[in-house]
């Protein structure tokens, strides 16, 4: 039978043959929510072809069919459409008269598995009419691929009528749900009617069973994610698992990135070599082979050796903890403190962005909506050691503190200096919130997204090309120029001696001040345009050589180091300044561009670098008080 | 349904575990807004995960989404606690 007047809608009802046939039958309400898939079940279980749609409302008026089981036969109302019982819609309006009229005998109800909470008020509104009752959880499918796990036993004995799961497209779906319907007692005593509860009342007690009977690791909250926010949410342990994730995150990016820098430096100035040959091939001059080879492209080799793998493997890595739900759970933990400073947990966000990138980290201040609060953390974003100066760091934590290249010991110093950088970026919006910046802090509403499995496809592709190619893009186009000019500093001879070596003697006494030289601060200001190149610069500015020295010699880092008179003091201040410092040009220009004044671009260069002179005087003061 | 008394109390003053309807939201207008888009607004359950404590903000599960709010912020938000406490 297809669809046709006849078939659906009230003509069917008034023909004369089926009025006297429907007297011998009970006759069962199909009712549902639109679009839950009712008249999939309706054909399911009649047979009849009544074409479904995917919009709501489509059922207006009633259909029936003949519902063929074992032994018992019914008819099959099929209800239009409603969310409640109570409305006042036409739809909602047809529906409960034909429940409230007495021809009725039973209902089965359809409810959508994806968003049971939502459907539950209207089941416990059809319960509340005291007739025998089916409810059909239907999309089941559909929940388990959004996460949403439903205890059907568990439901059946809340709700205290029968449930069966269903999936409309199922062809056995129609036999289950029949053979259900045989079984039930029809005999039963009626139960009374009770009267029906508020919306509210209705509201809260769906929420209540779907605490119980339903487990949703995808849309929902579940037991499992109030299990481990319980967890995460206790003072200590809190604290000392985003300690410990960090410090895992760093460990693994340290250790996994070793032999991958290794075989890149080893690739690239393999090239190197085969370039230069034919480039000399060709009869290019000195002048232009120093150029672009010593110059240009030796800072992109060492700027993409040294970054790459790290950047490879942090990215995603921290996209992973992004996409499992846990970063805003560190926001949350961290409002406390900052709100105390004056502002707000979402600067955690931005922190934990700038990590990746600072400018990435300022552009994502975005999402702080009070301007005070969001010029602080533009402002104290830099604070944060980013992508490009964790291998410097990495690499003199290496030499100084694990003696070989002990991935552990610098994972554990890495932690400890971006706990100390956190600590900087509270103390400068405390400062600033009591100075330029007044201003009670202000709202604070972040939603907490259920927990989830990574989606590795979209983590990977994410993490690798959205930032780590656009990251190292960036930085290769400044390395690559800047790699250039260096060139030139370092071959220019002015009275016997490079620009270079006039530079660095000039800064000699700041240097010295700040527990470093003047070699290593020039080669702070000349990795202004790229952080990554300041350890590389400060090599080659020691070494007196016109060119960055092959990454090759990474390894033999740390005599070089040493025999220029590093300590571990030296070291100690190195690693305090390249965590506040000024930020890389990109990142102030991205300042710029946010905050739209040269002001603001001024201070986030100059309060990073008090922080980083401060603690480098300080360092060296009482490395001295104490004779060290 | 257990005891019908119900009594009206700012939202950082709901027991954790516990269920209560928002009757007022004298947030600022901003803040308003932004609730009334993630589906906080008069008449919803909220349901208290995590009370705000120690400086730390509070957790509030309503229609399914979970969400923090400052204990400042909660205060004011008036909600009605339903007592009983039928469903657990």
């Amino acid at each position: 039978m297809g669809l046709s007047r006849s078939s659906v809608g009230k003509a069917c009802l008034s023909q004369e043959g089926k009025q006297s046939k429907r007297r011998d039958l009970p006759v069962l309400a199909l009712a549902g929510r639109p679009n839950v898939g009712k008249s999939s079940i309706f054909n399911a279980l009649t047979g009849l072809r009544q074409h479904t749609g995917n919009w709501p409302g489509k059922t207006v008026s009633k259909a029936e069919g003949l519902c063929r089981c074992e032994e018992k036969n019914f008819l099959l109302v099929d209800l239009p459409g409603i969310y409640s019982l109570a409305g006042a819609s036409a739809e909602e309006q047809i529906a409960r008269d034909s429940l409230l009229s007495g021809e009725i005998e039973g209902i089965v109800l359809v409810c959508d598995g994806g968003c049971i909470q939502r459907d539950l008020p209207l089941v416990l509104q059809a319960k509340s009419l005291g007739l025998p009752m089916l409810l059909c959880v239907n999309l089941l499918d559909q929940a388990e691929k959004k996460g949403i796990h439903i205890d059907l036993l568990k439901l059946e004995e809340l709700l205290g009528v029968p449930v069966i799961g269903t999936v409309a497209r199922d062809k056995d779906c129609g036999e289950r749900i029949k053979a259900r319907l045989e079984s039930l007692d029809w005999n039963a005593p009626e139960r009374p009617r009770t009267e029906m509860k508020e919306a509210e009342a209705l509201a809260a007690e769906s929420a209540g069973i779907c605490r119980e009977a339903v487990l949703s690791d995808g849309s929902g909250y579940g037991r499992f994610d109030r299990a481990v926010d319980k967890m995460l949410w206790g003072r200590l342990l809190g604290w000392l698992l985003m300690a410990g994730s960090l410090a895992l995150v760093f460990y693994i990016t340290i250790r996994g990135a070793n032999l991958p820098s290794e075989l890149l430096s080893r690739g690239l100035f393999w090239l190197e070599g085969r370039l230069r040959l034919l480039m000399e091939g060709l009869g290019c001059p000195p002048w232009l082979l120093g150029l672009l080879l010593d110059g240009a492209y030796r800072s992109l080799a060492w700027v993409v050796a040294v970054m790459l793998p790290p950047m490879a493997i942090f990215f995603p890595l921290f996209t992973i903890l992004e996409d499992s739900g846990y970063l805003p759970r560190v926001a949350f933990c961290l409002d406390g403190p900052f709100c105390r400073c004056g502002s707000c947990g979402r600067q955690a966000l931005t922190m934990a962005m700038g990590f990746g990138c600072n400018a990435a980290g300022v552009v994502g201040c975005r999402m702080i909506s009070s301007s005070r609060e969001r010029l602080m953390a533009i402002l104290t974003n830099s604070l944060v050691p980013c992508n490009g100066r964790f291998p410097g760091m990495i690499a003199v934590l290496g030499i100084f503190l694990g003696g070989s290249w002990g991935a552990g010991a610098g994972a554990l110093g890495l932690t400890g200096l971006v706990i100390l950088a956190v600590a900087l970026s509270l103390g400068s919006c405390w400062i600033l919130s009591h100075t330029i910046l007044k201003g009670e802090s202000s709202y604070f509403v972040l939603e907490l997204p259920p927990y989830r499995a990574p989606r590795w496809g979209q983590v990977l592709c994410r993490s690798l090309l959205d930032r780590t190619l656009f990251v190292l893009g960036r930085a290769a186009a400044v390395a690559a120029p800047a790699g250039a000019l260096l060139w030139i500093l370092g071959t220019v001879q002015l009275g016997g001696e490079s620009l270079l070596s006039h530079l660095s003697a000039a800064l000699d006494p700041l240097g010295k001040l700040l527990g470093m030289d003047g070699c290593l601060l020039l080669a702070f200001i000349l990795g202004l345009p790229a952080n990554e190149l300041v350890l590389p610069l400060a090599v080659m500015i020691y070494s007196g050589a016109g060119s960055l020295s092959p990454v090759e010699d990474l390894a033999a880092l740390g005599p070089l180091l040493t025999s220029q008179g590093w300590t571990w003091i030296t070291a100690l201040c190195f690693l305090f300044f390249s965590m506040a410092h000024w930020p890389c040009s990109t990142t102030l220009l991205t300042i710029k561009k946010e905050t739209g004044s040269w002001k603001w671009v001024f201070l986030a260069a100059v309060l990073p670098s008090l922080w980083g002179a401060a603690l480098c005087l300080v360092t060296k003061t009482v490395a001295a008080l104490t004779g060290a | 349904m257990g005891d019908d008394v119900e009594k009206s109390i700012g939202l950082d003053r709901l027991p954790e575990g516990r269920l209560g309807y928002v009757q007022q939201i004298n947030c600022g207008e901003e803040l308003s807004e932004r609730l009334k888009a993630m589906g906080l607004l008069r008449g919803t359950a909220v349901e208290c995960v995590a009370m705000p404590r120690q400086g730390r903000p509070g957790a509030y599960l309503a229609k399914g989404a979970l969400i923090a709010l400052r204990a400042a912020d909660c205060e004011k938000i008036a909600v009605r606690e339903e007592l009983g406490g039928a469903w657990d």
